[in-house]
């Protein structure tokens, strides 16, 4: 999956790749994608079915299962979304924002929706850049 | 390229204030991975199974953080991150390369169209091929 991807680690010093080297492949943003509705999809549940459960009910099966998939599926989203952020050139301060997002509910798909947005205006060259979208951390 | 000339050319790769920070937050990360991970083997041990799930999965939050830690360490902060991501762009608007002026050009297309001189047929079925690309939707569900 990694040879396909033009990414920023690619570069060669003074070349001509750089043009192309703002835009990403799009499997690199369709494997977020997926990660990212999946893990909010079964955060929600957790949070707003299984705990209910456990802590009303006294029946914690809901929210075991459901924990224990979000649990190892999070690693997943983790490994996509760190590869995506940095192919989009994302500053590292919002790189943490969109891991750590995979944590909160509803979170997840805020993200997503940010750097699907982002995948856009990368994708048209002379577009807004990562800068642009979801702002400069770094404050140069 | 070996090692050796990027360190020279990078003398600040491990030592620069960014790395040490770096180094700084992997050196809370993983003994607290360890912490979280001997944690959950007490909880399971005293017997709630569900301890057991987690037991192997900060070690895992521990090697991502590695993981991470040096990717960040072996950034280029020229090629990465907003003040890369300007770089490639004023780059990539001042100068059109070698490799655009290929795509634009391409030295196969001279060699096509002097076979097309002296050949009507290849000619003919040339234009058809350049006719279906013309009016058929690239067959790939992806975008680009």
């Amino acid at each position: 999956m990694e040879g396909n991807a033009v990414g920023g680690e690619s570069v060669v010093e003074g070349s001509s790749l750089v043009a192309r080297d703002v835009a990403v492949n799009h499997s690199v943003l369709v494997r977020y994608r997926v990660m990212a509705y999946t893990t909010a999809v079964l955060l929600i549940v957790l949070v707003f079915v299984g705990l209910p459960l456990q802590a009303w009910a006294h029946d914690s099966i809901v929210a075991k299962v459901v924990g224990t998939i979000h649990g190892y599926l999070y690693l997943v989203y983790l490994v996509v979304a760190f590869d995506l952020t940095r192919k989009l050139h994302v500053p590292l301060g919002r790189m943490l924002l969109v891991l750590l997002a995979g944590t909160v509910p509803f979170c997840a798909i805020v993200a997503e929706r940010k750097l699907t947005k982002l995948y856009e205006h990368s994708a048209v060259p002379g577009s807004p850049s990562a800068v642009d979208v979801v702002g400069d951390q770094s404050g140069r | 390229m070996t090692p050796d000339t990027i360190g020279a050319m990078r003398p600040q790769l491990w030592w620069s204030r960014r790395a040490l920070l770096l180094h700084g937050v992997l050196l809370i990360w993983i003994p607290g991975c360890v912490l979280a991970c001997w944690w959950q083997v007490k909880v399971a041990l005293s017997g709630d199974k569900l301890g057991w799930v987690y037991t192997f999965m900060w070690p895992c939050f521990a090697l991502f953080g590695t993981v991470v830690w040096w990717n960040l360490i072996h950034d280029d902060p020229d090629t990465v991150g907003a003040r890369g991501l300007r770089r490639l762009q004023r780059e990539a608007a001042t100068a059109p390369g070698p490799l655009e002026e290929l795509v634009q050009k391409p030295p196969v297309a001279d060699a096509i169209a002097r076979a097309e001189e002296h050949d009507a047929e290849l000619a003919s079925y040339n234009a058809y091929l350049a006719a279906l690309a013309a009016g058929s939707e690239a067959k790939t569900w992806r975008r680009r």
